[in-house]
């Protein structure tokens, strides 16, 4: 039994930190909140030359190796930094790719994936798959709006397609959360390329996950920049944040992170390790996660007062961030569900 | 996977060891019936007896304080060690055994730490092997949070102490051999700096126990009152008037490890078997989607305090101490058994107003009216949250009027 990061581990999350202080500031995300650019391609450029779009995928293929507890660092510090980059689904994109793919279709993708070239979503579609081509409507696919290749998952099949051809149109949807680029893509006899099942039976819990630690991120920035405020923001003589009220509320913000962290590194243990928990474990990590930043991103604006609900304050892009993950993957009923129907399994 | 990585699965070597707790367990339970009451109640002589004769049982093969030295009649092992014979104990129909959680938990560290080595050479084996039962002498009537208030009286005589006062909600003093005493030994100080520790003898002159029937009819805690009780400066745990950092070391031991992983109690088994037995109209109260998204919900936090103490263990491991963080653990799984149970009371319906003996709700009543009392011992939830939002998020402390005030002055 050993629950802590390696010290590689510890060394990636402060280089990360680093990284993401001196390339993702307030004006990347602003860019991208108003409208200025749709995405932030030079952060992305950063990443690329760092490495880390070909982490966790093993050097033989060309990544830069690591394992995916890496993968889950990178996207908690995107997280953190409110990263307008399509980091999670292009890494659930190349870790299916490298775990699940034939030869043919590691050597079509991971090259063009890890020099940062290409761009991935991923996402559920109301369609079919039949005779090599798909036909349907995926409603939401995240960072779908700058992506070149797609992963649509049907009820049967997982399958890859790329996005530039005849077949497909994308419409840009009205996001609630701004910084990441959104698109409905419907598909009409578009040509795909089917994963094995087993990919399909996978691809939802990793989605779990790696948002998971992206929704952690965020948490820890949102109880971090509250903190700052109520042990700066004075009334009546003190300091807001020696209130009982107020102390009270971040330690309910602190434990639901903690909680949330548990459930994580669990779920990325259960995936990197096919745990037979592993189903359990990743509804774990998307349940704790998803209620862990939604909280925070709520009580967090509370606690700044009216500023917070001003456009020019951020908290507002955490609570919308916040929502947008909640949802993405499905919504919290659908994955309570998930850990309950594993629980009765577990106590027949 | 290299041991660096992170692995929430047994080493070849736990595994090992796991299966020779558990096959120990089976062997050794041959001899015991059973059969448990609902709730452990130690003034039953039947309760009593077995939970000494599973202590001292334990003791004998190695599996009582397994992480404490062979020296003082220890296990020699480690604490994952102990948390896998712990984890394998608690799965089986052993005897409950929390009348020496106290000793075991607080008074064995408080005692290594402090104690002279003949003291533990003396006092430790009997406390490992279920012969001796401690308590611990914090709580007044005055100060139960505000802990560093106690007015207990230490007074200097020769080489020895005279104490003075009352402590109250004492648990298992009625039953105990020894305590843990915390005293005010220079009341001219500010109140922090004033305390003393000491260990004594319960059955001293001057030491009375009056039993406090709790709510839900069972007496765990005392009131024990202390006229003239003369204690040996021999006794005295850590510096004179360096008291409130004993205190401090014990109540993280209880704080931190006491109410994580290791909680008795309603588990989400238990939830789940009760929703498929009780029904909601005419369907399983489990096919009932608010009963489901509370189950969710519950496992998540339960899991999520499960998992961190893991976390703990991890830092013990590596020699590390656990910090504040890990009290969480305890404010969580306090509120929770108190909401699981009133759930589950609700499910049953009207049938659970009979509460009696035989009726079918008499466990889980005994949980619900047990289940206040976790969350006020070893520190009110707000005190908690006090701890964490002070020590570990770094937000100003409480305004304490009466630091710098010499402690009789306060009043």
């Amino acid at each position: 039994m050993n629950f802590e990061l390696s010290p590689e581990q510890e060394m990636l999350r402060e280089m990360l930190q680093r990284f993401m202080t001196e390339k993702c500031g307030r004006d990347v995300v602003r860019a991208i909140v108003d409208g200025q650019d749709e995405w932030a391609a030079e952060l992305w450029n950063a990443m690329q030359q760092l490495g880390l779009l070909g982490i966790g995928i093993d050097e033989i293929l060309g990544g830069t190796g690591g394992c995916l507890m890496e993968v889950c660092l990178v996207a908690e510090a995107l997280g953190h930094g409110l990263a307008p980059v399509p980091f999670v689904p292009t890494a659930l994109v190349s870790q299916i790719i490298a775990r699940f793919g034939n030869e043919h279709q590691r050597e079509r993708l991971l090259p063009g994936i890890i020099a940062g070239g290409v761009r991935t979503t991923i996402a559920a579609i109301d369609g079919q798959f039949a005779d090599g081509t798909i036909s349907g409507t995926a409603p939401i696919a995240l960072d779908g709006a700058i992506a070149d290749i797609a992963l649509l998952a049907t009820n049967t099949h997982l399958v890859i397609v790329p996005l530039d051809g005849p077949h497909v149109t994308r419409t840009p949807i009205g996001s609630v959360d701004r910084t990441r680029s959104i698109a409905r893509l419907s598909l009409a006899a578009a040509p795909a390329d089917a994963l094995p099942d087993a990919a399909l039976d996978w691809w939802q819990d990793a989605a779990a996950v790696l948002s998971g630690f992206e929704q952690l991120g965020g948490t820890e920035r949102v109880i971090a920049m509250t903190r700052t405020h109520v042990l700066e923001r004075r009334s009546f003589g003190r300091a807001i944040g020696s209130y009982q009220a107020v102390k009270h509320r971040l330690v309910d913000m602190h434990i639901k992170a903690l909680i949330a962290r548990a459930h994580a590194y669990h779920g990325a243990w259960a995936l990197m390790t096919d745990a037979p928990e592993r189903r359990l474990a990743a509804a774990g990590a998307r349940v704790a996660a998803s209620e862990a930043y939604r909280f925070s991103a709520r009580e967090g604006l509370q606690l700044h007062g009216a500023m917070g609900t001003s456009w020019e304050h951020d908290a507002h892009l955490h609570l919308r961030r916040a929502e947008m993950l909640g949802l993405v993957w499905g919504g919290s009923r659908i994955w309570k569900e998930r850990v309950v129907v594993q629980l009765e399994q577990a106590h027949v | 996977m290299s041991e660096a990585m992170m692995d929430f699965n047994d080493s070849p070597e736990q595994a090992n060891y796991r299966m020779q707790c558990r096959s120990w367990l089976a062997e050794a339970l041959t001899d015991f019936d059973g059969r448990r009451p609902h709730f452990p109640d130690f003034d039953v002589p039947e309760v009593m007896a077995a939970a000494r004769a599973w202590q001292s049982r334990k003791a004998a093969a190695g599996y009582a304080a397994i992480s404490s030295p062979r020296g003082y009649g220890g296990g020699g092992g480690s604490r994952i060690e102990q948390e896998i014979f712990d984890q394998e104990e608690r799965a089986s129909p052993a005897p409950f055994t929390d009348v020496f959680d106290i000793g075991l938990g607080m008074a064995l560290p408080t005692m290594a730490a402090f104690a002279t080595p003949e003291q533990k050479s003396a006092l430790l084996p009997p406390l490992i092997a279920g012969r001796d039962i401690w308590c611990q002498l914090f709580s007044e009537p005055s100060c139960g949070s505000d802990l560093a208030a106690v007015r207990t009286r230490a007074i200097r005589d020769g080489t020895d102490w005279i104490l003075d006062g009352q402590k109250i909600w004492t648990s298992y003093a009625q039953h105990a051999d020894y305590g843990l005493i915390l005293t005010r030994s220079n009341p001219d100080v500010p109140k922090h700096k004033g305390l003393t520790c000491f260990f004594i003898d319960m059955r001293a002159p001057g030491v009375e126990v009056r039993p406090i029937v709790q709510m839900a009819g069972i007496a765990e805690y005392n009131e024990v009152f202390f006229t003239g009780v003369r204690v040996p400066d021999a006794q005295r745990l850590g510096e004179v008037d360096g008291g409130w950092s004993v205190a401090l070391s014990t109540l993280m031991h209880e704080r931190t490890l006491g109410g994580a992983g290791k909680v008795r109690g309603l588990t989400i088994a238990d939830i789940i078997e009760g929703a498929r037995k009780l029904q909601i109209g005419d369907v399983p109260a489990l096919a009932d989607g608010a009963v489901r998204e509370r189950i969710a919900d519950w496992w998540i936090d339960m899991e999520g305090i499960r998992l961190n103490y893991y976390r703990a263990l991890t830092l013990l491991t590596r020699g590390e101490t656990p910090g504040p963080e890990f009290s969480a653990g305890k404010l969580m799984s306090g509120r929770q058994v108190q909401e699981m149970a009133a759930f589950m009371l609700d499910l049953s319906g009207p049938s659970a107003i009979d509460i009696g003996d035989d009726s079918d709700s008499a466990g889980l009543a005994m949980e619900w009216l047990m289940a206040a009392r976790r969350r006020l011992a070893g520190g009110a939830d707000e005190i908690m949250k006090n701890i964490l939002a002070e020590r570990v998020l770094g937000l100003p402390v409480e305004p304490r009027l009466d630091k710098d005030i010499p402690f009789r002055d306060l009043f």
